[in-house]
């Protein structure tokens, strides 16, 4: 019986198995499942991810992607933190608070990057600093997947054109200049200044910048300098001439002002000339009041200071965190794959936003968007200093600034500080 | 044996019948009573006792962002008498709820009074009154919001500018004087549907009797609202002053959506700060602390009420 044995059967049993341990592994190897989403953003921004999800299902059909939508008004993290808090396990996190995801980290809750970066090839598509800028205590763990440019100023050229204004003003005594010239063509607000609830540290921010670099903000919002340091007084001392030139009208009137209504009073409501706001701006202008960017609104950078930072740039960035707690993070991986290589950059830059990926195909970007990506890339950048506080700071500090805007007076200039100094003591 | 088994059958037949009455015995009161509280006292317990017990014990610890818990006693209590943002929040508290249930009890009641002079003639104003009592804190926030606006768009500086008095337009919601009367103003106009209503309820109760009466004895209609109308109302506004002190003890929604608590934190009561603290500053200790005050605010304001309405029951 064993004579007539020919090894065949037995060959054909191995490879049988061999190929079904091959197929199982095959099969391991490829994720699937859910991978849970946890989003906080609404409008537009929602909608991206609505055709970012369906796109990347499309090319995977084996993973879904689960949105758990995080619905608070005001401060998104208390949401968030409440959602985790009560058991939720998501795979991702949309975030955009550097000092949230430093929270994130020490609690244990997110998933160092690091080998997803090498074993996805995404080192060769965000640059280091993009990197740096996902990471905390030097690890990384997050895809920075847009970004906006935040030390800009929006402007209506026609009504800048109405006060005889050629061009918008490059340099701070110009702009200084400029405030009279608005409100005598009519406009008693020239620049609308959102100071109801958050909006109103932009200009501080960026003169913050311009004065003390991006160095000096980054040591205050680690309180590595404190708040009534030299530099921030100086920035501090800017924004009050900026007031006491007349940039903003009656204080009540910007304390009494929304984010959104003073982009409305430079767009599509002719009260002032100028807003500086982030590039929701450029969407809510162009998508929902089908403006034309160059004509009928503009973007510049923030006046020159002449004080060796002229061509530093505040920004912002909306990133994506690994948990270490969601069930699926092969599949997580992929979804962020998505995001960073082309088809998922191309659809961000269409939705116009700018993307740091460098997969992303930038003829996609208006001529607006590709400018503010220019005012960006290869000079001084640096995050915006509210969202790197921690969020009892953040609010102290916002209030601080409201109570400078009611008395924008030289005096004024170290009792703010200091009460943002007494705050500091207490939040790190 | 037949005695033998006849008698069995006798002491089985008695023990039954001593077991009968037995089981057909009713439940005590205090047993059905104990069924039927069952259900809602495992809800009750569920999603109030537990809740409750939780933040009083969370009101013991220090518990900031998604770090571990560590005990500190009354520290977050003593830090709260001690903090000086706390403190003014207090007294604009006070003043808010004060303010709000003394302009909604004061308008409700007199126009309760005035529309039971002809109920008929006044049902739809008395309907169109009510009804702010049913829309939400929020959405009269987004209505006040659109009343305020800062500039001309706004339905109050356009009024005013209408009527020639455009120097008195102003951004209400800009400076902290006009901001707290802003918000009263927009709170108050919540909370005058209910007192109107219960006193109009209450001024229907009374007798026909009493009203002729004073009608016969030569009482003015100013006179009859006065020594009648009002003291037979009175039931009805205790219980619309109580209603309206607590619910403006504890506003949120209204203050979140007009103000933000601004400018500069001068319309925050106590129920906004325990939702910045807690929230914003995700400090739930202290929040829960924050809590725990409010709750015993609410408590002292109606327990009076609750005690006396439990007295007049039988």
């Amino acid at each position: 019986m064993f004579s007539h044995f020919d090894g065949r059967p037995a060959r054909a049993l191995c490879s049988a198995a061999a190929l079904s341990l091959i197929s199982g592994a095959a099969l391991a190897e490829t994720p699937g499942g859910t991978v849970t989403l946890m989003n906080w953003l609404g409008g537009q921004e929602a909608e991206l991810f609505d055709d970012l999800i369906a796109g990347f299902e499309a090319a995977h059909p084996g993973i879904e992607i689960e949105t758990v939508e995080v619905t608070t008004s005001g401060d998104q993290r208390g949401g968030i933190r409440a959602a985790l808090m009560g058991g939720q396990q998501p795979d991702l996190i949309v975030n955009t608070w550097p000092s949230f995801r430093d929270e994130l980290a020490r609690a244990g809750i997110l998933r160092d990057l690091s080998g997803s970066y090498a074993a996805h090839g995404w080192d060769g598509l965000v640059s280091e600093s993009w990197k740096a800028a996902s990471s905390s205590g030097g690890t990384v763990y997050g895809l920075p997947y847009t970004y906006g440019f935040r030390s800009g100023i929006w402007y209506a050229p026609a009504r800048l054109e109405a006060a005889g204004i050629a061009g918008f003003p490059a340099d701070w005594e110009s702009f200084l200049a400029s405030f009279p010239a608005i409100e005598a063509a009519g406009y008693p607000q020239p620049l609308a200044l959102p100071a109801k609830i958050w909006a109103h540290a932009e200009p501080f921010e960026s003169l913050l910048l311009r004065t003390g670099g991006g160095e000096t903000v980054s040591k205050l919002a680690a309180h590595e300098i404190p708040w009534t340091a030299g530099p921030v007084a100086a920035a501090l001392s800017k924004y009050g001439e900026m007031l006491r030139a007349g940039c903003c009208g009656a204080a009540s009137t910007s304390l009494a002002t929304e984010w959104n209504d003073a982009i409305d009073a430079v767009t599509v409501n002719d009260r002032s000339a100028y807003v500086q706001e982030g590039m929701w701006t450029n969407a809510i202008a162009s998508n929902q009041y089908d403006l034309i960017p160059g004509k009928d609104y503009a973007l510049a950078p923030f006046p020159a200071l002449d004080a060796g930072h002229d061509s530093a740039a505040m920004v912002d960035a909306k990133e994506i965190l690994a948990t270490s707690v969601g069930p699926n993070p092969e599949a997580a991986d992929l979804f962020l794959d998505y995001l960073v290589q082309a088809p998922g950059a191309n659809m961000i830059a269409q939705a116009g936003f700018t993307v740091p990926s460098s997969a992303v195909d930038t003829s996609l970007y208006s001529p607006l968007l590709a400018g503010a990506a220019e005012m960006v890339s290869g000079h001084e950048v640096q995050f915006v200093l509210g969202d790197m506080l921690p969020g009892g700071l953040a609010d102290e500090y916002r209030v601080s600034l409201q109570r400078f805007i009611s008395d924008p007076s030289e005096e004024n200039v170290m009792p703010v500080l200091e009460a943002i100094e007494a705050a500091a003591g207490r939040a790190y | 044996m037949s005695c033998a088994n006849s008698s069995g059958g006798l002491g089985a037949m008695a023990r039954t019948a001593a077991a009968e009455p037995a089981r057909r015995r009713p439940l005590p009161d205090w047993g059905a009573a104990m069924v039927l509280l069952a259900p809602m006292a495992l809800f009750f317990g569920v999603s109030v006792l537990y809740p409750l017990a939780d933040t009083v014990r969370l009101s013991f610890h220090e518990l900031r962002g998604l770090g571990g818990a560590s005990w500190v006693g009354l520290g977050n209590y003593a830090a709260l008498a001690q903090d000086p943002v706390f403190l003014a929040t207090l007294w604009r508290t006070l003043a808010f709820t004060l303010s709000v249930t003394a302009i909604s009890v004061g308008i409700g009641w007199t126009v309760g009074l005035l529309c039971a002079f002809a109920p008929r003639q006044t049902a739809p104003f008395r309907l169109m009154i009510f009804a702010t009592f049913g829309i939400s804190e929020a959405v009269s926030g987004f209505i006040w919001i659109g009343i305020f606006r800062p500039d001309s768009s706004g339905l109050l500086n356009g009024l005013l500018g209408l009527a020639g008095l455009g120097e008195l337009a102003q951004p209400w919601l800009g400076s902290p004087g006009t901001a707290m009367a802003a918000l009263i103003a927009a709170a108050s106009w919540s909370a005058v549907g209910l007192p109107l209503l219960l006193t109009f309820a209450a001024v229907q109760t009374i007798p026909k009797s009493v009203l002729e009466a004073a009608y016969i004895d030569g009482a003015k209609p100013l006179a009859t609202m006065w020594h009648i109308m009002m003291p037979l109302s009175l039931p009805g506004v205790r219980v619309a002053v109580f209603i309206n002190l607590v619910t403006a003890l504890r506003a949120f929604d209204i203050i979140f959506v007009l103000t933000g608590g601004g400018p500069a934190r001068s319309t925050e009561t106590v129920g906004f700060f325990m939702y910045r603290v807690s929230m914003t500053e995700f400090n739930l200790g202290y929040g829960a602390a924050t809590t725990v005050v409010l709750l015993l605010a609410v408590m002292a304001v109606s327990l009076p009420a609750v005690i006396q309405r439990t007295k007049g029951a039988r």
